[in-house]
């Protein structure tokens, strides 16, 4: 079956024995975006240094435009990698360490260094050429190793949280501008991130990655939807997750909740979290008594943080002015209840 | 690694072995092991061990080898220190100054050092240094400092401050800091180098026979007694064999403790730059360091420089006229002019060779393969701990099958002198080797970089300021006629230490004033070269 | 699977290499090499029963274009244009090939007995003599020059070896009004003497081996030991070669006595700066030892023509009369004329002592031994 793009097929990773990555599947279609999104240490970067070809596999298969790369070695494959420490070229300036991949396509010295101006330009660091890279900051450099991932137009780049170190002003003008040149070159990008909100932006799929495992993976749209479970739910940085009270009541499972009790969907797992979201929630004349928190703003909206029942806190998306200590009531549908499954099976 | 970077990758490895097996074999194991048959006979190994007096030799030897490196070390380390944090003016100048011990020849060095003796009027004292243990084991740091200075000393910036920053913030003193952030990170290095200066003072000969007075005597020295004036090569073997055994021992256990705990520190990450001493407390630090190398490292030497300008009219560049010019016939006889020519050609030579052997080797010392890297550890560094007398002898006696007549070729002697650089220069460069950080490696390949060329543009850099730093080494030992030389039948060619050897073996005011101005001279070109390849270094390696 | 694959070849790696190394080793172990230890105990100065070297003219015009190599110790230097001379008269090339001092020079002769280094050997003194006699290092060979030579230095009548130069190994002091000037080698041992004289180490230098020797010679074998128990009484310094001790304490005048050549006074006049008009030190004619160098031709040499013919050139007048000003040794040839300098200078009040080269081998180490004992310990 003919596809374009990226297919990680069923990849294993072993490490000294060790399992790293177990099964991984999925597609990106060329010129699109996959954000990968997992707690640390669930095997990200292992798994862009497998697709690079910097790790062997145990079994599985990476293929692009339906041919598997297994039998490439690294500097034939056209893949870029971003590296998580950014890991310059001590003993170049920054011009040769963007230049460097150019370098390697035997691309002309006039043309390489135009490229590179450019691409200063780009990531703010005009006036940077000459400079030791042992003197960069770690913003700076991070935007250096940036730039050299993007001088050779790779076919697929992969980005390991590549704007960690970069304040909110910088990361958003450079994601518009990186994911625009992306965009317009048809560059496949995979980017791995742990902040959900910069992964909505740029990502056309997501994938979310735990233990070494695939726990979801889809349009985000449809995944931030209908989370699979409680992990998905907490790296696409969905509020508010608590952990209920099991019941048993008249021969069903179900959670106790202030606002009723709602039966476990089938199967019968072994632990739960609920999932409200703040905008399902109504402040009103008559509901759950709750006591107000504090106002939180998460990406200039507001929510009202507040403890409900002594036990649990909740975020209310609500246009209304609160205080702390303030008492309110708070309304919600059972229906707007989500109960999600610790782990996936 | 795909399947034909593992193919090359061992292509290269038994290519390796190879050269330096054979190379190894033909001009070390072979003469060595002709000498030391002399060694097997049941009779005289009971006569040595009997004799009391060999183990008196043996102690001596070991103790005072381990002390002169222990305070090698110490002072060594101290002074890289400064080189790493500080940035001054002649710090160039004093890097190289800190070279110049290890290629005079010993007499000059002795005659130094008793000027040195008798401008502090430390004769009598309990601080002589004439004729007694504490001059040996000053001499001994005397030489051995530049080895760890240069070892420890490309290492040290690459340790990054942030980790010696965030124990201070964690309550760690400057001292503790010291001990607990930095030492560990510097301790292959210092292995390393430490290695070196002992394997140097074990196995020391000219200090010994010059400045310990005759009460002295060590392994090396009764080798050479025995096989040289007594013709006794059976006891000398022995005696060999017991050096040979206990430096064996010694880099066995020296590679099993550089392995345990130590955290090397990766290059690519942030990096210590110098800066200027800006504060009175830096000031007085820098102050301190500097004024102790100039006064330890550049008295000997001033006083040498005074001798050799001193004359019976006062100063003057006499005696430098009379090495070039050579006006009067009674000076060509000693051809100095052509001596200056031929030791930097012969030494250049033996530079070349151990650079590039030594380069190989450094692959055999860094192999994934423990076997073959632990082995190597020893085998390579062998050369340096043993007897030249037995090597030469060895070389004399061995190399004269039919097939392989080679004892009298010209070529043999920078062969020789450079079998002991290759263990210098494979040393320092696979600690940097080790000190690399992979994802340089792995980054370029994802840049379209094949193989040989992430060697070219990513290795290469990185270890060239330690390959430079090894081959600075390797020429200052050839240029200086260090070990087994002397005891090679060679063909007569002057050179400036057999120049120097000449002019002090006849008497005269003319002959001592040249012999001195000669010394001066060659301390000079050494520093010299050695300034223009720490340069080169510097400009490949983007020395900080 | 692959990576297992080179793991076993680089296992096999690890014991090549070592292997290699073993069989070296090994292979030393078998090689040939002249059984040196099992050398008979004899007298060295009796006959051998070894073949003469002759040659003829024929002989001389065929070896034209032959390369020799000559060995000599550390110290020789050879005289400006003389080799280059005789590759001139006789076509032959002189490779010379130096080697460290005299006792390294005979010992590596020894080890490769019958296999040697070199053609020619120069520099072996009386004191290493019988050493290498009795390791059969040398093809005799009597050159045309050999009634010319002198007697007393014709210590192997066998011509093994032919003697090509002398020189004394006296006690040199400083000409100094203000300071006692010893006139004999008794003298040292008097109080006035105390703490003037230096000399070296006999087991590492040669002319501290010479002194000892002569005072074994003056004071018989059952006196020397008491003189230098005196000697050591009485303040002397003992310095491991003769650089250190005539550069560093004879010059500095710390000392005034050192144990030197009977030709340094001369080398003093000629290297001096700015010029004397005569030798600024004297020499005590009694306390000299007699010190003669010799050449042969090494056992198994494949040239032994054409070193038969640089025998010939070593003693014949033309280089016996270079010798003195380079390497400031007395020519062996008796009508080998002496340089002005040597003419002017030449201590004529020197009563060399000698001892019988056999008797040195027999008792060198005792008595190397007896003199540490007495004087280091």
């Amino acid at each position: 079956m003919k596809s374009n793009g990226l297919k990680v097929a069923d990849l294993s990773v072993h490490i000294d024995e060790a399992l790293i990555l177990s099964d991984i599947s999925f597609e990106i279609e060329p010129g699109k975006t996959l954000a990968i999104l997992g707690p640390s240490g669930c095997g990200k970067s292992t798994l862009l240094k497998s697709i690079a070809g910097l790790i062997p596999t145990s079994s599985g298969d990476i293929l692009w435009n339906s041919r598997s790369l297994l039998s490439s070695p690294v500097h034939k494959r056209g893949i870029g990698l971003m590296f998580q420490n950014h890991a310059l070229f001590p003993h170049k300036t920054v011009q040769e360490n963007i230049r460097f991949g150019l370098e390697m396509k035997k691309i002309p010295r006039s043309q390489a260094d135009k490229a590179v101006m450019k691409l200063l330009d780009l990531v703010g660091l005009r006036g940077y050429a000459s400079r030791s890279v042992q003197t960069l900051s770690g913003g700076e450099s991070q935007r250096v190793a940036l730039a050299r991932a993007l001088a050779p137009e790779p076919k697929l780049i992969m980005l390991d949280e590549p704007f960690n170190a970069l304040d909110r002003s910088l990361r958003r003008r450079l994601i518009e501008e990186i994911y625009g040149i992306l965009m317009s070159l048809g560059i496949t990008a995979i980017h791995v991130t742990h902040d959900s909100e910069e992964a909505s932006q740029i990502a056309d799929s997501v994938l979310l990655m735990d233990n070494g495992n695939v726990i979801d993976h889809g349009k985000f749209h449809d995944v931030i939807k209908s989370p699979k479970n409680a992990i998905s739910a907490e790296l696409l940085g969905l509020q508010t997750l608590w952990k209920p009270i099991l019941e048993h009541r008249n021969g069903l499972y179900g959670i106790n909740s202030p606002w009723g009790f709602k039966e476990l969907p089938e199967p019968i797992a072994s632990s739960y979290k609920v999932l409200v979201r703040p905008e399902k929630i109504k402040v009103g004349l008559n509901g759950v008594e709750a006591v107000v928190l504090n106002n939180v703003y998460v990406s200039g909206q507001k929510l009202v943080k507040c403890l409900v029942s002594d036990s649990f806190s909740v975020h209310v998306k609500t246009d209304g002015e609160f205080n702390p200590g303030q008492r309110i009531k708070l309304q919600l549908n059972l229906s707007d209840i989500e109960i999600l499954v610790e782990h996936s099976v | 690694m795909d399947i034909t970077a593992k193919k090359v990758s061992t292509l290269t490895t038994i290519l390796t072995v190879l050269i330096i097996g054979t190379f190894y074999g033909v001009f070390y194991f072979f003469p060595v092991g002709n000498l030391l048959k002399y060694g097997t006979e049941f009779t005289t190994i009971k006569e040595v061990f009997s004799s009391s007096s060999t183990w008196k030799v043996i102690w001596f030897t070991t103790w005072q080898a381990l002390l002169s490196t222990f305070i090698s070390l110490l002072i060594g380390i101290w002074i890289a220190n400064v080189f790493t944090k500080f940035q001054f003016r002649g710090k160039q100048f004093l890097k190289a100054l800190s070279i110049i011990p290890f290629v005079m020849p010993t007499v000059v060095v002795a005659t130094a050092f008793i000027s040195v003796n008798e401008f502090l009027r430390l004769d009598g004292t309990m601080f002589t240094l004439q004729g007694s243990t504490f001059g040996i084991i000053i001499a001994h740091v005397f030489f051995n400092t530049a080895i760890v200075v240069r070892t420890v000393g490309s290492i040290w910036p690459l340790i990054d401050p942030e980790s010696e920053m965030a124990a201070r913030t964690l309550g760690s003193s400057t001292s503790s800091t010291f001990l607990r952030v930095t030492l560990p990170q510097l301790k292959a290095s210092i292995f390393a180098s430490g290695s070196l200066a002992f394997l140097f003072t074990f196995s020391s000969f000219g200090v010994i026979l010059l400045l310990g007075g005759l009460e002295k005597a060590t392994l090396e020295t009764e080798i050479w007694r025995y096989a040289t004036q007594r013709t006794d090569f059976k006891t000398a073997a022995v005696l060999g064999i017991i050096q040979l055994t206990i430096i064996i021992v010694m880099l066995a256990l020296n590679s099993r403790s550089r392995r345990q705990g130590a955290a090397a520190p990766k290059s690519g990450g942030s990096s210590t730059q110098p800066s200027c001493a800006n504060t009175h407390f830096l000031k007085f630090r820098l102050g301190t360091c500097v004024v102790f190398i100039a006064g330890f490292l550049g008295l000997p030497f001033a006083l040498l420089v005074e001798r050799s300008l001193s004359t019976n009219n006062g100063y003057s560049f006499l005696y430098y006229k009379q090495i070039f010019l050579e006006s009067s016939e009674r000076f060509s006889v000693f051809g100095t002019r052509q001596a200056i020519l031929n030791s930097l050609l012969w030494a250049t030579f033996a530079m070349i060779i151990a650079t590039i052997l030594g380069l190989l080797a450094a692959i055999l010392l860094t192999h994934k393969s423990q076997k073959l890297s632990r082995s190597s550890d020893v085998i390579l560094l062998m050369p340096l701990g043993t007897s030249g007398v037995l090597l030469g002898f060895g070389i004399i006696v061995g190399l004269d099958t039919s097939i392989l007549d080679v004892r009298s070729e010209w070529w043999i002697v920078p062969v020789a002198q450079a079998i002991i650089g290759v263990g210098f220069v494979s040393r320092i460069v696979s600690t940097a080797i080790r000190n690399q950080n992979p994802e340089l490696k792995q980054v370029a390949q994802t840049l379209g970089a094949a193989p040989a060329k992430v060697w070219w543009h990513v290795d290469m850099p990185i270890i060239s300021r330690s390959l430079i730093a090894g081959s600075i080494f390797a020429f200052a030992i050839a240029i200086g006629e260090f070990g087994a030389t002397a005891f090679l039948a060679r063909p007569q060619r002057p050179t400036i230490p057999t120049a120097i050897f000449n002019l002090l073996g006849r008497p005269g005011a003319a002959t001592f004033g040249q012999a001195m101005a000669l010394s001066v001279i060659l301390a000079l070109i050494t520093a010299t070269a050695v300034s223009v390849l720490d340069r080169t270094g510097s400009v490949v390696g983007n020395e900080i | 699977m692959p990576a297992e694959e080179i793991m076993k070849v680089q296992a096999k790696l690890v014991s090549v290499f070592i292997a290699v190394m073993l069989l070296a080793l090994l292979g030393v172990a078998c090689s040939n090499s002249d059984d040196n230890n099992n050398v008979a105990k004899r007298d060295c100065l009796t006959a051998e029963d070894s073949v003469t070297i002759t040659t003829t003219s024929e002989d001389s015009k065929a070896v034209s274009g032959e390369s020799i190599d000559l060995v000599v110790y550390d110290a020789f230097l050879a005289p400006p244009g003389a080799f280059e001379k005789f590759t001139e008269e006789t076509g032959i090339t002189v490779n010379i090939l130096t080697t460290a001092d005299t006792g390294t020079m005979v010992s590596q002769a020894v080890l490769t007995s019958g296999d040697p280094i070199g053609d020619v050997m120069f520099g072996v003194d009386n004191t290493f003599l019988c050493r290498a006699l009795l390791n059969n290092v040398f093809s005799p060979y009597r050159p045309s020059t050999w009634d010319q030579l002198e007697e007393s230095l014709k210590l192997d009548p066998f011509a093994r070896v032919t003697p090509v130069d002398f020189g004394d190994i006296c006690l040199n002091y400083w000409i100094d009004d203000t300071r006692n000037q010893p006139a004999s080698i008794k003298d040292l041992t008097d109080t006035e003497y105390a703490g003037s004289f230096v000399t070296q180490n006999p087991e590492t230098s040669a002319p501290g081996m010479g002194f000892l020797l002569a005072s074994i010679a003056v004071f018989g074998e059952d006196g020397w030991e008491q003189y230098w128990k005196d000697l050591r009484n009485n303040d002397i310094e003992i310095r491991s070669g003769w650089t250190e001790a005539y550069y560093e304490d004879f010059y500095s005048k710390e000392r005034n006595i050192v144990t030197s050549y009977a030709t340094s006074p001369i080398a003093e006049y000629i290297f001096s700066d700015p010029p004397l008009s005569k030798p600024p030190t004297g020499v005590v004619g009694d306390s000299c030892f007699r010190s003669i160098e010799f050449v042969g031709i090494l056992r198994g040499t494949d040239n032994p023509v054409a070193s038969a013919m640089l025998i010939e050139f070593l003693t014949s007048t033309y280089f016996q009369e270079l010798i003195p000003e380079t390497n400031f040794v007395l020519p062996a040839n008796k009508k080998a004329e002496l340089p002005e300098t040597f003419k002017k200078f030449l201590q004529t009040d020197l009563e060399p002592v000698m001892i019988a080269p056999d008797l040195i081998e027999l008792k060198r180490n005792e008595w190397t031994e007896s003199w540490t004992q007495i004087v280091l310990r």
